[in-house]
């Protein structure tokens, strides 16, 4: 006797999920692709625009993370002498500005003294791997700087958004060129020598301060004018006297006519940083010719710092 | 009435020292990068320098330029030079750069090869005060120094003496005059004393010539006599 059993199998699979966690720590991890930063060629009292740029990056890390900043004080290349100024001539900004706009750089003593700019560098992620930011600086040279190539040390960190602590990336060099250079400024516009009748003369004591407002040499002091002019009338230059110390008395060199500058030899000295001003002094007198017409005379008076 | 003529005052006290403050704010400085202009120049040529004008201050300086030419000479070749710009406006806590340039004409004439002169950038306000009186109108400006050479120059040559030969004229003096007098005397003199002796020479010889024919001829003795 057969007997037939049939039974149909069926397949059966079992599934079980597999949790897999893993804990990915924040981290930040910040290069400069720049390590240089040129301002070139720059007067006394001039400032470059705030536009010299350091670049950041993040090629690594997955969380933003501040930009720190400090430096240096600026000091001359070996070589050039042993002048210094301060650090805070260097100007800070997230963003290009122009000459004088920014955060002064803050002496470098330490990771802690690094300054948080606040400007923050974005995390990388999978669809932006590479983050980047801009911090963008300038000079401003002081007045009486000595001229010369100068050097400072701009010292850029970063501090993470999970990690506080504050690190420092490699330093960017700063260099400049001051050149040398001098101003002018006069204490006063005019000199009003009152009425004088002819034959008569004002003493040699009218001041007129002559100043270097600023610049890194010493500079010669020239002179020279025009004519006394009141409508047709006119008296020659020389009845004008320049003097280097006041007089009691009308008493001095006569000025030339211009176009003839004088050289008074009298020299500026070269202001310093301690000391951006100096000034020297010139002394005006007046006669007037006999038989002079009467009348407002005006004469135009050129004073001429040489350097 | 009395209140009011206060107020008035104290307004016009008020604007006077606005206005000082405001002038003590704003200031205007000119300066220039220090050191001369040189210029070595070829004939026929030019060469631009810059010239940095500097504006310290935190107000437009206008300004003008005056060049000095260097003063020309009736046949001499002389620079000439022209400033871009001649005025204008440096802006506050600005440079300005001034191109000096200096153009050599082209010809044979002899240069002096070099020149110095000056520029000068004077500063223009806008208003001086005067004050109703005599017044002396103060301008600020800025020299520099100009030095220009010229290269392949033709260099003046100072007019020097033409030299050509001319026949030597003796001019004897008194004393050569006695001298060569006294030479020809003392030869006359020479020569009439070897006359004289000649001519004594001559009658001795004649002498003897007479006493020879004189004197009788002497016997030769005979040699036997000894024997």
């Amino acid at each position: 006797m057969m007997l037939l059993f049939s039974t149909t199998v069926k397949a059966s699979s079992y599934t079980s999920n597999v949790i897999a966690s893993v804990s990915v720590g924040g981290v930040c991890f910040i290069t400069t692709t720049n390590t240089l930063v040129n301002f070139g060629n720059i007067d006394p009292t001039q400032g470059t625009p705030v536009s010299n740029d350091i670049a950041f990056a993040d090629s690594f890390g997955n969380e933003p993370a501040n930009i720190l900043v400090a430096g240096t004080n600026w000091i001359n290349e070996p070589g050039y002498g042993s002048n210094t100024f301060y650090v805070s001539n260097t100007l800070w900004n997230p963003t290009s500005a122009s000459p004088g706009v920014g955060n002064a750089l803050t002496l470098f003593t330490g990771f802690t003294s690094l300054f948080d700019t606040q400007l923050q560098i974005a995390a990388p992620n999978p669809s932006f791997p590479r983050t980047q930011t801009q911090l963008f600086v300038g000079v401003n040279i002081p007045g009486g700087a000595p001229a010369g190539p100068y050097t400072q040390n701009i010292v850029p960190g970063y501090s993470c958004l999970t990690y506080p602590n504050p690190f420092s990336v490699q330093n960017v060099i700063a260099t400049a060129n001051v050149q040398p250079a001098c101003f002018i400024s006069l204490s006063t516009n005019a000199i009003d020598f009152g009425s004088i009748t002819p034959t008569n003369s004002v003493p040699t004591a009218n001041a007129v301060s002559v100043n270097d407002p600023g610049g890194n040499i010493p500079a010669n002091i020239l002179v020279d004018a025009g004519n006394w002019i009141s409508g047709s009338n006119t008296f020659y230059v020389s009845n004008t006297l320049w003097n280097p110390v006041t007089e009691p008395t009308y008493t001095g060199t006569p000025l030339n006519l211009a176009p003839n500058l004088v050289d008074t030899l009298i020299q500026e000295p070269a202001p310093i940083i301690a000391n951006p001003t100096t000034s020297n002094t010139l002394y005006f007198g007046l006669a007037v010719p006999a038989a002079q017409s009467p009348g407002l005379y005006t004469q135009n008076v050129y004073i001429e710092n040489e350097c | 009435m009395q209140n009011k003529n206060i107020t008035s005052t104290h307004r016009l006290i008020y604007f006077s020292l606005a206005l000082l403050l405001i002038s003590g704010l704003t200031y205007a400085q000119l300066g220039e990068r220090a050191g001369p202009l040189n210029f070595n120049v070829p004939v026929n040529g030019s060469q631009t320098n810059q010239w940095y004008l500097i504006n310290e201050g935190n107000v437009p300086i206008n300004f003008y330029i005056y060049a000095e030419q260097p003063s020309q000479v009736p046949n001499e070749i002389t620079p000439s030079i022209i400033t871009v710009p001649l005025n204008g406006t440096i802006a506050p806590y600005s440079t300005l750069i001034v191109n000096v340039s200096v153009s050599m004409p082209a010809n044979n004439i002899p240069h002096k090869g070099s020149w110095s002169t000056i520029l000068q950038a004077i500063e223009t306000s806008s208003s001086k005060s005067t004050n109703g009186a005599n017044s002396a109108q103060l301008y600020a400006g800025i020299a520099k120094e100009m030095f220009i050479a010229s290269t392949n120059a033709i260099p003046i040559t100072t007019t020097t003496p033409v030299t050509t030969t001319v026949p030597v004229v003796f001019k004897p003096s008194v004393y050569q005059i006695v001298v060569v007098i006294s030479l020809v005397i003392v030869i006359v003199i020479l020569y009439i004393i070897k006359k004289l002796i000649d001519n004594l020479k001559g009658d001795k010889a004649l002498a003897g010539i007479i006493t020879k024919a004189k004197l009788p001829k002497k016997k030769k003795q005979s040699k036997n006599k000894r024997k």
